[in-house]
């Protein structure tokens, strides 16, 4: 078979094998919901937002109305957090929006959507990381000053009871202890959701050579 | 290029789909640079291509089960129909790219155009299609005689 002998059959099996769209049905075609892997990270990222909003903002609300506004901070902790995470969605979003170039060339689409793609795993991983020590400092900021009592005979009440630099000291380092396997853990996620995508991408690039 | 990037009738028109999707979401941001034929290349490469999902629709499928259920019903001579059935299942068996650069060579685009929509010099693009030539010319004579 030689493949210049085909180009006229290509052409005549055309408007066999094209789908038979009239104008109503490209319509309908555009209300649906993409379903390309770019959108549904967008949707993700927007349920993401949505969720920690209300049920960061929740918990906010909940802490300034409650124990007659003892715990007044941790409103503000939470509400500190809402607009973190608001810069993080920023970022992630802008990420995703600059990923796809679907009027580019092929091979310059690729090689964004690769970058982009690094980026955003890298983002996801280093955020995603320091998060736990973060909450971490925040737990012993809140148990030490707001609940130095604790509940006597406990670990935590031993702990609490140091003078504050040590207590914080021994806080920090149980705090990196959990983190490190939080980072490895991390890591390994976010290679299972994205790396196989990234690898078959860079394979394709590969495969267009011209490097 | 719907048949050459998806197995099932179900795939396709997912694939035609999101390429409509795509090509509205893209047109704002025509700028008329290049043709529009060019431009519209590119959407629907980039969107066959670069999408998950295609991970399956990739798969190398048995050679009547590649071949579009449609390309059944061709009242074509037998042997053209088998050359076309020869010709789908050796290309399943090509790279997204290299299916790509058979899809614009079989559209009788020109090298400079393919340049224009895949992002590849002309040069490497001319010596990818002869590649490309000798293996399909391989995987046909597999399919034929078996060896």
């Amino acid at each position: 078979m030689e493949l210049d002998h085909l180009k006229e059959t290509w052409r005549n099996q055309d408007s066999i094998l094209a789908p038979d769209t009239n104008e109503e049905q490209l319509l309908a075609m555009l209300t649906r919901q993409s379903r390309s892997p770019l959108e549904k990270m967008k949707r993700n990222l927007l349920m993401e937002l949505i969720f920690i909003l209300t049920g960061f903002g929740t918990v906010a609300a909940y802490y300034f109305i409650s124990f007659g506004g003892k715990f007044n901070e941790v409103s503000w902790v939470y509400i500190m957090m809402v607009i973190l995470f608001s810069f993080y969605y920023y970022r992630k979003n802008k990420l995703l929006n600059e990923m796809q170039c679907a009027g580019c060339h092929v091979k310059s689409n690729l090689q964004r959507q690769i970058s982009m793609l690094e980026k955003y795993v890298k983002n996801y991983l280093v955020l995603g990381t320091l998060l736990i020590p973060v909450i971490l400092l925040f737990l012993w900021f809140l148990f030490y000053v707001k609940l130095p009592a604790g509940s006597p005979g406990s670990v935590w009440h031993k702990i609490l009871t140091y003078p504050w630099w040590q207590s914080l000291l021994i806080w920090l380092g149980g705090s990196i202890a959990f983190t490190v396997p939080v980072y490895f853990l991390n890591k390994w996620y976010v290679h299972w959701l994205y790396g196989k995508h990234i690898r078959r991408l860079r394979r394709i690039l590969n495969e267009m050579g011209d490097e | 290029m719907c048949a050459l990037y998806a197995s099932t009738a179900a795939d396709r028109e997912d694939l035609f789909q999101e390429i409509v999707i795509q090509l509205w979401k893209a047109f704002p941001k025509f700028r008329g640079d290049a043709k529009f034929s060019t431009w519209l290349y590119r959407v629907a490469l980039n969107t066959a291509i670069s999408d998950l999902r295609k991970q399956n629709r990739t798969v190398e499928l048995s050679f009547p089960e590649f071949i579009p259920r449609e390309m059944t019903d061709i009242n074509e001579s037998s042997e053209k129909e088998e050359q076309l059935r020869q010709m789908y299942a050796a290309i399943s068996r090509l790279s997204e790219i290299d299916r790509a650069v058979v899809m614009l060579y079989l559209e009788d685009k020109s090298y400079e155009e393919m340049e224009e929509i895949l992002g590849v010099n002309q040069n490497n693009l001319r010596v990818k299609m002869n590649r490309i030539k000798e293996k399909l010319r391989q995987l046909t004579k597999t399919e034929v005689y078996g060896t």
